[in-house]
């Protein structure tokens, strides 16, 4: 609240919202300042786009996933509780977003764009430094990104949070609304589940 | 591969922590697996630029987000609902404690003293007697209503301000009802006269009594009458005649 006083009273409006908490912002954002709820898009939006293409591995599908994460984050600012932190209120909306857009893959084919981008994929493999090495690397990438969009919805989370980016079990736990240790069993079966889709697959890459 | 020890392997390899010593070729194949998917998911951590704006974000909220956003829910707006409940909630307490507390006609935790001795009579007998006299039949005597004369304004207004003389203005022609006089039709006992002298002691006490005096000589007392006449020692009682009429009767000191 002092802050938010301090913010009112400051000279330059944008300086004081930068300086800004997520709290404060999201309190002004929620009284109808759009600058801070812009201000809140400006410091996390690569972070969700991050997950966003992690989950997707397409940039087009992140970007309108980033876009659909924030404007129903600015329609539901006042369920938004201060016991959680605003980016694992924000992660959880992605998560959410990537399950009903994987629900939503299954009903609809498309072959055919799985078929261009594998085209592009091919064509774009390798880079002039160390062209056997890195044409090495990227096959590898290849298998493993085909894996893990073979992964179902959840596990598939689970690897982009932990091993991707990072995040600690507690704040994934905060994400998936469960126990820390129930986090660190879905993130085990993950892992398994995607080494079981890429042994094939690197074996395959191998011969 | 037992799936405990695939678990011990995984941790080991994610987590960071401590493989087992001895590891058969199948675990260590196994763990070379892992290490190498590890190795590779660091590759994958390479993102493509967004090409996100702040003006696409925008449109796509004016387009859908503002019709949908409920309006800001003022904070007094639980007090309004709050304050009456939290004073009725005051009131209810208030009077469930006053009415757990013990009063003398419910009992409950009422002291009942007793006389530790004979109880004592104080009261003289002549008193005992009046009582008995008097109380079995109250004197029931019609009230006339009568409009004050014009010599008792004329001695309010010299006594007093314009606020009693106002109110003494409105109290013309009311006769407040005398406790000790029941006024009934039955002319039993008529009334010549009620005396509003302000002068008299009632008045200036500013009690409600008024002094009603009974005009023995034009007859008016035709009802019964007691008479008590005080004792005369304190061995011989006082007297209580009862008399049918009291036309012939003074009284008065």
């Amino acid at each position: 609240m002092i802050e938010g006083r301090v913010l009112e009273y400051g000279a330059s409006g944008r300086v004081g919202l930068s300086q800004a908490s997520d709290q404060v912002l999201v309190i002004r954002a929620r009284e109808g300042d759009y600058d801070a709820f812009e201000e809140l898009f400006g410091r996390y939006r690569t972070l969700v786009y991050r997950f966003a293409y992690q989950m997707t591995s397409r940039r087009d599908d992140a970007e309108d996933m980033v876009q659909e994460a924030f404007v129903r984050a600015y329609q539901n600012l006042h369920r938004y509780r201060d016991e959680a932190k605003f980016t694992t209120w924000l992660l959880r909306i992605v998560a959410n977003l990537c399950t009903d857009q994987a629900r939503m893959a299954t009903r609809r084919t498309n072959l055919e764009q799985r078929e261009a981008a594998g085209a592009l994929e091919w064509m774009t493999l390798g880079t002039p430094d160390d062209p056997v090495n890195n044409l090495e690397q990227d096959r590898q990438k290849v298998a493993l990104r085909k894996a893990l969009s073979a992964l179902p919805t959840h596990h598939r989370t689970m690897i982009v949070l932990r091993d991707l980016e990072e995040r600690d079990y507690p704040e994934i736990a905060g994400i998936l609304g469960c126990t820390v240790g129930g986090a660190k069993l879905r993130v085990l079966r993950a892992r398994r589940a995607l080494r079981d889709r890429l042994v094939p697959l690197m074996t395959e890459v191998e011969r | 591969m037992r799936k405990r020890t695939e678990d011990k392997i995984l941790a080991a390899v994610f987590e960071d922590e401590n493989l087992p010593e001895k590891l058969s070729a199948a675990e260590q194949r196994r763990v070379d697996e892992y290490q190498q998917i590890r190795m590779t998911l660091q590759l994958l951590k390479e993102v493509p630029e967004d090409q996100m704006s702040k003006e696409r974000l925008r449109d796509a909220i004016l387009n859908r987000g503002l019709d949908t956003l409920p309006p800001v829910a003022p904070r007094w707006r639980w007090q309004v609902i709050a304050m009456p409940l939290a004073s009725f909630a005051l009131a209810y307490l208030g009077m469930s404690v006053v009415n757990s507390m013990p009063t003398p006609g419910k009992g409950g935790e009422a002291r009942i003293v007793t006389a530790a001795t004979e109880p004592v009579d104080l009261l003289p007998k002549t008193d005992r007697i009046v009582r008995t006299a008097v109380t079995p039949e109250p004197i029931t005597v019609p009230l006339q209503r009568s409009v004050a004369p014009r010599d008792t304004l004329a001695s309010l207004k010299s006594r007093t301000g314009n606020r009693r003389k106002l109110a003494a203005q409105e109290n013309v022609g009311k006769v407040a009802p005398n406790p000790m006089l029941l006024a009934s039709n039955e002319t039993s006992a008529p009334i010549n006269s009620v005396d509003r002298n302000p002068s008299t002691k009632s008045e200036q006490t500013g009690s409600n009594l008024e002094t009603v005096t009974l005009d023995s000589s034009s007859g008016a007392m035709n009802g019964p009458i007691v008479v008590i006449e005080p004792a005369a020692s304190t061995e011989e009682p006082a007297r209580a005649t009862e008399i049918s009429s009291g036309a012939h009767t003074l009284v008065g000191g």
